[in-house]
């Protein structure tokens, strides 16, 4: 996503993301899988009436399952999004890269691993409120790094 | 009996109703025979026009037979008692007219003398032995009348079957002589007919419903070459003559709405059918081709996209500082690792301008 930056913001490029932005972006990423997760019923819900249009009735899923589901929808689309491009849709609307410390961006394992512990521990998140660096739980564990970046490539680490 | 001046002739008789005054008869008595000097002389008169009449008629004939008219073009007729006669014709009319004086004064005498005779007769046939010869004679002259009287009916309509027969051939030979129209057109002053004519009387008698029903319009229909006709009508012509502009001024559309039934109309149009008949997809194509309504939805939604993202991060920008600015403070430390270089009071403003493009930097 390309939006023109104003000239203070040209000048917030490249730096550490502070809480707000991060959370409104985590926001919009767990609703698009919480859509997906809705998406994924339906899909199901067509199959079955196509199969047995007549026995149709809509699949009744527990909790738990449907808890899974999104955990495991969620892993997977951030380790997409980190490990491609450094950002999910809610991190591309809200103009937020993950970096790595030392590399452009992240390697497939960093992503899950990263994925991973926010799918377990999303509370971490709020670490980077306390944090002088901006820095979540996971981004200490992980090493990476959550900067402002507008533009289509990425901005020099500072 | 009086002088010949005094006495009325047949034709002052026949011609004068002036004869009975004013006092109009009922019943006018049988007219009893006029004296036998009148009918010679009327017979004479009658013998000398005829005469006149057939001479002239005979002298016409014969001048068409040489192939000239009897009078020259324009000119009138003789006028006969317009100039005094001289020679021949003057002997000519002098004779008839001693001739018709001769006559009156025979019948005269033959008057006289059947009176006188009548007279004597009477003296003759009063002795008995005359009477019984003259009733014998009488009856025999009776007997034979009324045999003639019996046959009489016979006779006319012997008469009557021959002058049927004889009639039309010489009617028709007549009128093979006879240009009738020629005739009509010299004879019949056809202006004063019409002027005599009562049109709206005719009118008025006419029963036209009964004319028009007796008239098959499908049949005049069936004969009359529509597009022919309607090829012969100059419309170029007309329509360049009328003034529409006029017309339609004239025209009151506001009334001729009010009386338009539109949910009828509406109602009567058959909407299936029609869209039925578009196609809408090409037409939506085509439509879409021509506004660009693609490019149009991208550039709006993308303008709209761009201004409400540019905000949002703008703002959480803004807040991140202030939540970094309040850490800061409580941990108390100063803003030397602050991620933030922009000091505190200089918030960020969003775009009015352009997009502008961070500039591309390559991380170390």
């Amino acid at each position: 996503m390309s939006v023109s930056a104003p000239p203070m913001a040209r000048g917030m490029q490249g730096q550490r993301a502070g809480i707000v932005s991060r959370f409104l972006a985590d926001t919009i990423d767990l609703l698009v899988v919480v859509a997906a997760v809705i998406g994924v019923y339906f899909a199901v819900s067509g199959v079955r009436f196509l199969v047995h249009p007549r026995g149709f009735s809509w699949p009744e899923v527990s909790a738990l399952r449907l808890g899974t589901l999104g955990w495991i929808l969620l892993i997977v689309y951030l380790t997409i999004g980190w490990a491609n491009t450094g950002r999910t849709w809610g991190k591309g609307v809200l103009g937020l890269r993950v970096v790595s410390s030392r590399e452009a961006g992240l390697p497939l394992w960093r992503a899950f691993v990263r994925a991973t512990l926010c799918a377990l521990f999303p509370i971490g998140l709020f670490w980077s409120a306390v944090s002088s660096r901006n820095e979540s739980v996971q981004d200490l564990v992980v090493r990476t790094t959550v900067v402002y970046d507008w533009g289509p490539r990425l901005p020099r680490l500072q | 009996m009086g002088t010949p001046s005094e006495r009325p002739t047949v034709d002052e008789g026949a011609v004068s109703p002036e004869r009975f005054g004013k006092v109009v008869p009922l019943r006018v008595a049988a007219q009893p025979p006029p004296p036998l000097e009148q009918l010679v002389e009327q017979s004479f008169r009658i013998a000398i026009g005829m005469t006149a009449l057939a001479s002239e008629v005979l002298a016409e004939a014969v001048a068409r037979t040489l192939g000239r008219e009897p009078y020259a073009e324009g000119e009138a007729p003789r006028d006969e008692t317009a100039r005094p006669a001289t020679g021949v014709p003057l002997v000519a009319g002098a004779a008839i007219g001693v001739a018709l004086e001769g006559a009156r004064w025979g019948a005269r005498a033959a008057t006289t003398v059947v009176r006188s005779a009548e007279l004597f007769l009477s003296l003759l046939t009063s002795p008995g032995f005359v009477q019984e010869p003259l009733r014998q004679a009488g009856d025999r002259l009776g007997a034979l009348d009324g045999r003639w009287r019996e046959q009489r009916p016979r006779d006319e309509e012997a008469a009557a079957s021959f002058l049927r027969l004889l009639v039309p051939q010489i009617v028709d030979a007549a009128l093979d002589q006879i240009d009738l129209n020629e005739l009509v057109a010299e004879r019949i002053e056809l202006d004063r007919v019409v002027d005599r004519l009562d049109l709206d009387r005719v009118i008025d008698r006419l029963d036209i419903n009964a004319i028009v029903a007796r008239i098959d319009i499908d049949r005049i229909l069936e004969r009359i070459d529509v597009r022919a006709l309607v090829e012969r009508v100059p419309v170029d012509e007309i329509v360049s003559r009328l003034d529409l502009d006029a017309i339609v001024a004239s025209v009151d559309l506001d009334q001729v709405v009010r009386r338009v039934d539109v949910q009828a109309v509406a109602d009567r149009i058959d909407l299936q059918a029609l869209v039925r008949r578009l196609d809408l997809t090409a037409i939506a194509g085509e439509v879409i081709e021509e506004l660009e309504l693609v490019k149009l939805i991208q550039d709006a939604v993308g303008s709209m996209t761009n201004e409400t993202v540019g905000g949002i991060r703008v703002q959480s920008m803004n807040a991140d500082r202030a939540i970094s600015r309040l850490r800061e403070r409580l941990l108390g430390r100063g803003g030397a690792d602050d991620p933030a270089a922009t000091p505190p009071n200089a918030p960020i403003e969003p775009a009015a301008d352009g997009p502008v493009e961070p500039e591309p930097r390559e991380r170390p």
